[in-house]
């Protein structure tokens, strides 16, 4: 089973430069969370919940200055292909949820909201590759359905190189396995990048293609979720004026 | 006489129901039997002046209690009921300044410090059941004093506390008589091993209205900056070499400005 | 009791004004790493110190035979222990902090899952002996940057430590004393070296975000009060030969891709220097080592 064929699609049928299909939906659980949202990047699944701001629960968290942002991840035990009991301190998890964590305290205005706690809660229901950017794309909606003020949109995607040769976009988990992976969180409509994270070795030289698609394929992706933001609005603002 | 003790060894003065003694840092008077052992090791002084005899052992640590009329320089960290929490030392236990202990404070005019704020002030309480207490009062005027904000403009630095107090109490100290020399300086020195150190103006902030003079403020701002530096480095390195390598010390810290 | 360093606000500002100015507050030049000075023990095996300015760790290498995992039948163990005791200071506690864990996962992405060692040598009995390395770390001093070091020592020690011989008598082993048989080095694959840069914000968050400039100041090394001022940082790990291992931007301050991809090829000069300085020391040594201990006599007889 070729990952890349020399016709030039992949296993599912993509090109080198598609994304996989991407569904979001914001405000999802109106009821338990301040903001929500579920995302969908092929078959990986991820449901975000933003609690805040509101009161520290422990006197450590309180910064006189600044919000703390707090981010909880949870895989679930069915997220993967073999169902795989997962400890909360697990050290891939705190890397992730520390990432996370310091990604989102440089795009909210913290300082708005001084001596307060905002809470995030990830949970991870299938894994199919591009774990990290999904959370990114899926707690971004859902700080933006709790309105609480950002200065921009974090995107993630994630891109790998394929024999030492060609780059590819969005890769799921058989890709991920055989080659190097680069996830990257870029801000807004810009070339600035919040987080990047490469895992597997990937020839220097190489390293410029494979974040220029990475960068477009951000782009696309944040296009896409403003799209659904923009309509979850629209839809609220019909319902408010008569 | 400079000799070397360690706790366990008898002290080389003559006995103290015969002599009359003061005893200074390092030395214990056991409560009971009323013997005097040296506590600390270091080195010991003896000087016996009209029948009276002074012993007291020099020693060096880098950990600061708290001791009442001790002069130190603290940095804010936060407010607690009515006073600032103040932290003397990393890792050390925080003290208390209360609002009221500045000259002219009023419960309606309160001091402005916030945290990350220097300030030099007098150890007032050592309790050594709660939290120490320090006050920003001159006690012999009721002024300030030489107490109260360092400004920004100074860059502060640790040392460590025999080097503080050669410093502070030594009017002959040959590291400050030699870093004049170099530049003109105001300087803090707290007992807690912190200095303030402030060469010219310091570091400037930049306002608004330094607009118009740009083009030579850069060169003018740097260069206090560059010497302020310069003169703490050169303090810094002066606790660990000895005295006939402190001219080459100096130049060198202070090379390129 | 506090367990924080603080920092004055003098300080701050002194560091992020000199940055401003174009220099660090020890005059050091922003792309260069502090002095570093190495021990390698010359009476055992696999004990290095390494001090990369006050910051200095102590890494220890240990073999033993055991049976390998089930599902790889074929390869050696290779684990890294990297925990860090109050002793290096007093912020690190009992309780494994998220600051921690980031260090001693980017060690262990950037040494054993980029394969540096060559875990099919380690194989002694195929299913039924394997060798198995244990790497130690020990952090001695704090002084900002644990994850540079801490991998350049890893990197050392490996290139330090030496197996014993052995020899297989059908289904026993005979390990040999080193004493008897001149001790095997572990296969190397390839070096890779860790290299930090910390990034500031002169202006304000707004400014970065949405700003076009790339107006962030950069640092390679930072110490300790570079480190806790900083506003977000990057590891970059690459080795020799080009390749990137890991790249670890754990959020942190956005910085812009010109500027990041600039700073990949601007380290590999760090990382030759870094490579060719454990492969000086390490050959030193051996040298040292050949005349101390005698071996030209120990090879004669080898050779007989």
């Amino acid at each position: 089973m070729e990952l890349y064929s020399p016709e030039g699609l992949r296993i599912d049928g993509r090109r080198w430069n598609e994304l996989r299909r991407f569904e979001c939906k914001i405000n999802t659980h109106p009821h338990s969370a301040d903001g929500s949202s579920y995302v969908e990047q092929g078959n990986t699944k991820i449901i975000c919940m933003v609690r805040g701001p509101m009161e520290p629960a422990m006197k450590s968290q309180v910064n006189a200055t600044s919000s703390t942002v707090e981010v909880n991840v949870s895989l679930a035990n069915f997220s993967t292909f073999e169902r795989k009991k997962r400890s909360k301190t697990d050290k891939r998890i705190t890397e992730l949820k520390t990432t996370l964590e310091r990604t989102f305290n440089e795009c909210i205005m913290g300082h708005l909201y001084p001596r307060t706690l905002i809470s995030v809660t990830v949970q991870v229901l299938a894994q199919d590759g591009g774990l990290l950017a999904a959370m990114t794309n899926a707690v971004t909606l859902a700080l933006i359905d709790a309105g609480i003020a950002m200065y921009d949109y974090v995107s993630g995607v994630n891109a790998g190189l394929y024999d030492q040769t060609s780059a590819l976009l969005d890769l799921n988990t058989l890709e991920e396995n055989d080659m190097c992976s680069l996830t990257i969180g870029v801000i807004g409509k810009s070339e600035k990048l919040a987080l990047v994270v490469l895992e597997d070795k990937l020839p220097l030289d190489r390293l410029e293609s494979v974040l220029a698609i990475a960068i477009a394929g951000s782009h696309r992706i944040r296009e896409l979720m403003d799209m659904e933001v923009r309509k979850h609005g629209n839809m609220r603002l019909a319902k408010v004026s008569v | 006489m400079a000799d070397l003790i360690v706790p366990g060894d008898k002290l080389p003065i003559e006995d103290p129901s015969t002599v009359k003694t003061t005893i200074g840092p390092g030395v214990y008077k056991m409560p009971t039997t009323h013997n005097l052992i040296p506590c600390s090791s270091g080195v010991i002084t003896v000087e016996t002046k009209n029948s009276n005899q002074l012993v007291y052992i020099e020693s060096n640590n880098k950990r600061y209690i708290p001791h009442t009329n001790d002069f130190v320089i603290g940095v804010v960290t936060g407010v607690v009921g009515e006073s600032y929490k103040v932290q003397l030392q990393d890792f050390s236990s925080p003290v208390l300044l209360g609002f009221m202990a500045f000259p002219n404070a009023t419960k309606k005019n309160r001091p402005n410090l916030k945290i990350g704020s220097a300030v030099y002030a007098r150890v007032l309480q050592d309790i050594p059941e709660i939290e120490a207490e320090l006050e920003c009062i001159d006690p012999t005027t009721g002024k300030e004093g030489g107490f109260g904000l360092l400004d920004e403009s100074g860059y502060i630095f640790d040392v460590e506390l025999n080097f503080a107090r050669e410093l502070l109490f030594n009017p002959k100290t040959v590291f400050l008589q030699l870093l004049s020399t170099k530049c003109q300086f105001e300087i803090a020195i707290g007992i807690n091993g912190k200095i303030w150190i402030k060469c010219g103006e310091g570091l400037k902030e930049k306002t608004s209205d330094s607009m118009e003079t740009d083009e030579e403020d850069p060169a003018t701002n740097i260069k206090d900056l560059r010497t302020t530096l310069a003169a703490a480095n050169f303090l810094i390195k002066c606790q660990h070499i000895t005295q006939d390598k402190l001219k080459a010390e100096l130049t060198n810290a202070f090379k390129g400005i | 009791m506090s367990r924080s360093i603080e920092i004055s606000e003098n300080q701050r500002k002194f560091l992020l004004e000199s940055l401003k100015h174009g220099f660090r507050l020890t005059d050091r030049p922003f792309d260069h790493v502090r002095d570093i000075s190495l021990y390698l023990s010359p009476t055992e095996y696999g004990y290095v110190e390494v001090s990369w300015g006050k910051t200095k760790l102590a890494c220890r290498v240990t073999a033993t035979v055991t049976t390998p995992y089930e599902d790889r039948p074929f390869e050696g163990i290779f684990t890294i222990n990297s925990e860090i005791s109050t002793m290096a200071s007093m912020r690190f506690d009992t309780s494994r902090s998220n600051e921690e864990i980031l260090i001693a996962r980017i060690i262990e992405k950037a040494v054993r899952r980029s394969n540096s060692l060559d875990l099919e040598s380690l194989c002694i009995i195929a299913g039924e002996k394997v060798w198995e390395i244990t790497v130690d770390l020990n952090y001695l001093n704090y002084d900002g940057n644990f994850i540079d070091v801490g991998c350049f020592a890893v990197m050392l020690a490996l290139h330090h430590f030496k197996k014993p011989d052995i020899s297989i008598n059908g289904n026993s082993i005979v390990v040999h004393d080193i004493n008897e048989r001149q001790p095997v080095p572990l296969s190397i694959l390839h070096i890779p070296i860790c290299l930090t840069y910390s990034f500031y914000n002169l202006t304000d968050k707004e400014s970065n975000i949405k700003g076009e400039d790339a107006d962030e100041i950069c640092l390679l090394d930072a110490d300790l009060l570079e480190e806790l001022n900083r506003d977000g940082s990057l590891v970059i790990t690459l080795n020799k030969n080009r390749e990137l291992i890991q790249l670890s931007k754990n959020g942190g301050l956005p910085i812009s891709a010109q500027q990041f991809l600039e700073l990949t090829f601007k380290s590999m000069k760090t990382i030759d220097q870094l490579t060719d300085l454990i492969k000086t020391k390490i050959k030193e040594h051996e040298e040292l080592r050949y005349k101390t201990e005698n071996f030209k006599l120990l090879e004669a007889s080898a050779d007989r």
